[in-house]
């Protein structure tokens, strides 16, 4: 390459090093304005090409991820996803308040949340006081989409909370591969769930499509975090305990039941 | 008296002792000269930074949902910026990754380092000076997260802050041994 080059006289090149041979010779990062046959080579390889590579990997990317993303065409809605945005629906319609939670299965907060939130939920549930909306949302890993597709699964037999209880009370830790298809299944026998229907939807990720597109839908509504809380609409963060809740809750709605 | 039209003696700066004949072309033969380790330790600097990008980027790329929920938690793009952005930034890191490792344009590849990751220093802060809880998703995953606190910002500023100065300084002193430019052109790139 460097033969081509007339410029790389070897004479006036210093050695390529960076160091000035002298004081006042300027170090030869600044020789730039110096005569033409002291310029310094510069191969296209070196420019050009790392900038076209880069426009291109950049343009070639995007399509490949777009192909690889590109799931909307087979996206199955579970017939029971009810609730006013679309999640799964606890509680009477004409209750005042809704209350929303964005949760992930394999998320350790949400374990945590139903544990000690949940029964509030239940409790002004059963009172009449509240709808509760669940969005299954899965952003931990990919075990967290095959969960949340069988939670679906189990809701298509009138099952998907006996399911989802099951799920947040056998939480392992973050994608330890504990929730595979045939753990899943075995939850399923669990809570009386064993048509091949349930184990057909659960083996092919039926509803998979769906979760993502919940979860990506959710990052847009901007949740950003799990469990994301919403009480008529508006993110709650201290509904993240029992009292939190109940606060928000009554604010939301005054003159009680 | 002065000589107005200075020359500069015909002595090679790291061989002393030795008249350089200015016909011995570069690069310099190895381990030649106290500033030998200058230039390797050019070649870690690009050998780091090609390392955490190559990470970055394969990271980024194995979960294209993940990188878009990421960029989209920041609240900085447009919605119709935030996926070519996702999807496109893993394969620009992975180019510099790439020129990087064999040290091709290493003082563009070192600059485009230091933009980028000055422009992830300054989307990382915005974050945390809105307020908002999220994982940087430098690394993959991001987006939604809990118990984000000041302390991981800290982090990840201090750790771009840090590469930052690597490729800056690889920017500005860019020759490095084991690296293809030094092939190409006899003198630095």
């Amino acid at each position: 390459m460097s033969t081509r080059r007339t410029r790389n006289r070897p004479s006036t090149t210093n050695g390529g090093r960076n160091r000035p041979a002298s004081p006042k010779r300027p170090p030869a990062s600044r020789r730039r304005a110096a005569p033409a046959g002291r310029r310094r080579g510069r191969s296209p390889l070196q420019l050009w090409v790392p900038i076209v590579l880069l426009v291109v990997a950049v343009a070639a990317g995007i399509a490949f991820q777009s192909a690889r993303s590109n799931r909307q065409a087979s996206v199955v809605v579970p017939a029971h996803a009810l609730g006013p945005n679309g999640g799964e629906l606890l509680g009477r319609r004409s209750a005042p308040v809704l209350v929303e939670e964005y949760g992930d299965f394999q998320c350790p907060v949400c374990g945590e949340w139903e544990r000690t939130v949940s029964p509030t939920v239940r409790r002004l549930v059963d009172q009449g006081r509240i709808r509760f909306e669940y969005h299954p949302i899965a952003f931990i890993g990919p075990e967290s989409v095959a969960a949340a597709n069988a939670a679906e699964a189990a809701g298509d037999e009138g099952r998907f909370w006996a399911y989802h209880d099951l799920l947040f009370a056998d939480q392992a830790p973050e994608n330890s591969g504990a929730l595979t298809t045939d753990r899943l299944l075995e939850l399923g026998r669990q809570v009386g769930l064993t048509s091949p229907q349930f184990q057909h939807k659960v083996r092919d990720g039926t509803y998979d499509n769906w979760i993502r597109q919940v979860t990506d839908q959710s990052s847009q509504q901007g949740v950003v975090q799990t469990p994301t809380v919403l009480v008529n609409g508006r993110q709650v963060d201290t509904a993240l305990t029992a009292q939190g809740l109940q606060a928000a809750v009554s604010a939301a709605n005054p003159s009680g039941q | 008296m002065e000589n107005v039209n200075y020359q500069p003696p015909r002595r090679h700066p790291e061989q002393r002792g030795t008249v350089w004949t200015g016909l011995a072309a570069d690069p310099a033969p190895p381990g030649a000269g106290p500033t030998g380790w200058r230039l390797w330790a050019a070649t870690t600097a690009r050998l780091l930074l090609a390392t955490v990008w190559a990470w970055a980027a394969l990271a980024k790329i194995s979960d294209p949902d993940a990188a878009v929920r990421a960029v989209r938690a920041y609240q900085l793009l447009p919605e119709a910026l935030v996926r070519p952005v996702a999807w496109g930034l893993p394969f620009a890191e992975l180019v510099l990754a790439v020129l990087l490792a064999v040290g091709l344009a290493t003082r563009l590849a070192a600059a485009g380092s230091a933009v980028l990751l000055g422009l992830f220093m300054v989307a990382i802060a915005a974050a945390w000076a809105r307020g908002l809880q999220i994982h940087c998703g430098c690394f993959g995953g991001g987006g939604p997260a809990s118990g984000v606190d000041a302390r991981d910002y800290l982090s990840e500023l201090v750790r771009d802050a840090g590469l930052l100065a690597v490729a800056v300084l690889l920017a500005w002193r860019p020759r490095s041994r084991l690296a293809l430019d030094s092939r190409l052109s006899s003198e630095e790139p």
